[in-house]
């Protein structure tokens, strides 16, 4: 609690330029806070106050660099930077840790970037779709690869406006090469959209599930593999099922696995051509189609050449 | 640690059935790749092709099937250790068409060595997606016959260094497997232009009521205003 105060002043005048002595703060705020039973928000300003008067600094001065800079995502491209965004969440992905409370994609005008949110930062859940200001984050590489961490001193904030989120946008034809068993009709925590397994959300406990319909699986051209999620509005169109006569066949076969049966039978090593953004190993789905006729052209064209 | 998944190679059953030299990795963690006599590497394989048959070999925990492609067959084994094969093998009656995703393992013979298929997945498919796949796959040899031919990627080196591969038997595989597709499509087009004639001239089954009523009225002479 003392250190995150501590931390949070420290970094203030840090992001204006300017070193305070972490140990010195401590002091300062232990005295207000514990001795002199001041409330929280009036020590740390009365210490800030100390030290903007100490480096006869203006609180404006302070005020004006507190927030991190605002950047473009294409902008970000070095690791330990705190900076502010705009940005839509395009998807969220299946947290891979306890300590990740969400993870998923967020996007701009200029590109797309992971973001992690931590745990412990103990922030509100984000939804696909929406659009947020993330300030205060801070820049990460995992894997060759940059992200951006949301950490208690991050704020997250709803916004009305609709960011447009870029992305280099490829089409592909391959075969449907897999489709992974927490596929078909599965249940989503209606507080996180987390899937669940058994109604249990790692963090809401015991919820009542809400249905829905994807098929999580790998298209692979012979030379690529992507992995791609094929929500219920794709489904519809390659198929006709959507929730409620997936729904309505579980009821009938008395078993929720029937839907994934009938689906893979209809799905599983057909060609499909797919338009979307290609992000490391998921491409997300934007068009998905059946191939419906052969290319004779083509097979032309390969009987020349052969 | 992420594992990369290992891309579905295309590989006609001919060109499979005469491989034989398997790339090890540095340990014995590392995948295993059959490397072909036209230099692909490949350590999965996606087939649409005609099971042919499937055995039972340990009551209905071990089975033996055959898939074949306008080329030749692939031999494979479905086992305990592959679930979801196993349970989609229940439904699947030979002959039809079938797509398989599987993994591939060689058998280390006296005279020689055998590779064959563990179908990870398989699931019944149709004469299109089989139309599909030969011409995909007829595509991605042909590049690598014309990669060997010009000796432009390693494994094209290799595999001709090992198999010492004469790359006109394998133009003439692919060339006989794109002629078989193009005669099925000319044949299916006949057959529907022959469905839209016999259309035009069979009357559709409104017209004989019609007609036979016509007769039935003519013989008694009904008046017409009574029906
Ligand atoms: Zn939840």
């Amino acid at each position: 609690m003392m250190d995150d105060h501590v931390r949070r002043i420290r970094s203030r005048f840090e992001s204006a330029g300017y070193q305070i002595d972490e140990d010195e703060i401590r002091r300062r705020l232990n005295l207000l806070i514990n001795e002199f039973k001041v409330p929280v928000n009036e020590a740390v300003r009365s210490v800030t106050n100390y030290f903007l008067k100490e480096l006869d600094l203006s609180p404006d001065k302070l005020v004006a660099k507190r927030e991190s800079p605002e950047v473009k995502i294409s902008e970000i491209d070095e690791p330990g930077r705190w900076v502010t965004v705009r940005v839509k969440i395009v998807q969220l992905w299946e947290s891979e840790s306890e300590n990740i409370s969400q993870v998923g994609l967020a996007g701009d005008e200029t590109g797309t970037i992971k973001f992690v949110i931590w745990r412990k930062s103990g922030k509100p859940s984000v939804e696909e779709g929406k659009s947020y200001v993330f300030s205060n984050v801070v820049t990460d590489s995992f894997m060759g690869r940059m992200q951006i961490n949301i950490n208690k001193l991050s704020e997250i904030q709803e916004i009305e406006e609709d960011i447009q989120v870029a992305s280099s946008q490829i089409e592909i034809v391959g075969a449907l090469v897999a489709i992974q068993s927490n596929s078909g009709l599965i249940t989503r925590c209606p507080e996180c959209n987390r899937v669940l397994s058994k109604n249990i959300c790692p963090e809401h406990g015991k919820v009542e599930g809400v249905y829905d319909l994807r098929i999580k699986g790998v298209v692979d051209n012979g030379e690529s593999v992507f992995e791609v999620i094929l929500n219920e509005e794709n489904l519809k169109h390659l198929t006709g099922m959507d929730v409620e006569s997936a729904k309505k066949m579980a009821e009938e076969t008395l078993d929720r696995s029937s839907v994934l049966d009938y689906l893979k039978n209809l799905l599983f090593g057909r060609y499909l051509k797919i338009s979307g953004a290609r992000l490391g190993r998921y491409l997300l789905v934007n068009q998905v189609d059946f191939i419906t006729s052969v290319d004779t052209e083509e097979l032309e064209k390969l009987l020349e050449v052969v | 640690m992420t594992f990369r998944r290992e891309v579905a190679r295309r590989i006609f059953a001919r060109e499979f059935r005469e491989s034989s030299h398997i790339i090890k990795g540095d340990d014995r963690y590392s995948p295993q790749y059959l490397l072909t006599p036209t230099g692909a590497r490949c350590n999965r394989i996606f087939v649409v092709g005609t099971l042919l048959e499937k055995e039972d070999r340990g009551d209905g925990e071990f089975w033996r099937i055959r898939i074949a492609d306008p080329t030749g067959s692939f031999s494979g084994f479905i086992g305990r250790y592959q679930p979801e094969a196993l349970n989609s093998l229940a439904d699947l009656e030979p002959p039809q068409y079938v797509a398989v995703t599987a993994k591939i393992s060689v058998f280390q013979g006296e005279t020689r060595t055998l590779p064959s298929i563990r179908p990870e997945e398989i699931s019944a498919s149709d004469s299109l997606s089989r139309d599909l796949w030969v011409i995909e796959t007829a595509r991605q040899t042909l590049n690598r016959i014309l990669a060997m031919e010009a000796l432009s990627t390693e494994d094209a080196k290799l595999a001709r260094e090992i198999y010492g591969t004469d790359t006109s038997i394998y133009r003439e595989m692919v060339r006989n497997a794109l002629e078989i597709i193009k005669g099925e499509l000319e044949f299916d087009r006949e057959v529907e232009k022959d469905k839209v004639e016999e259309k035009v001239e069979k009357k559709v089954p409104g017209d004989e009521i019609i007609e036979d009523l016509e007769k039935f009225l003519e013989e008694e002479e009904f008046d017409l205003s009574d029906i």
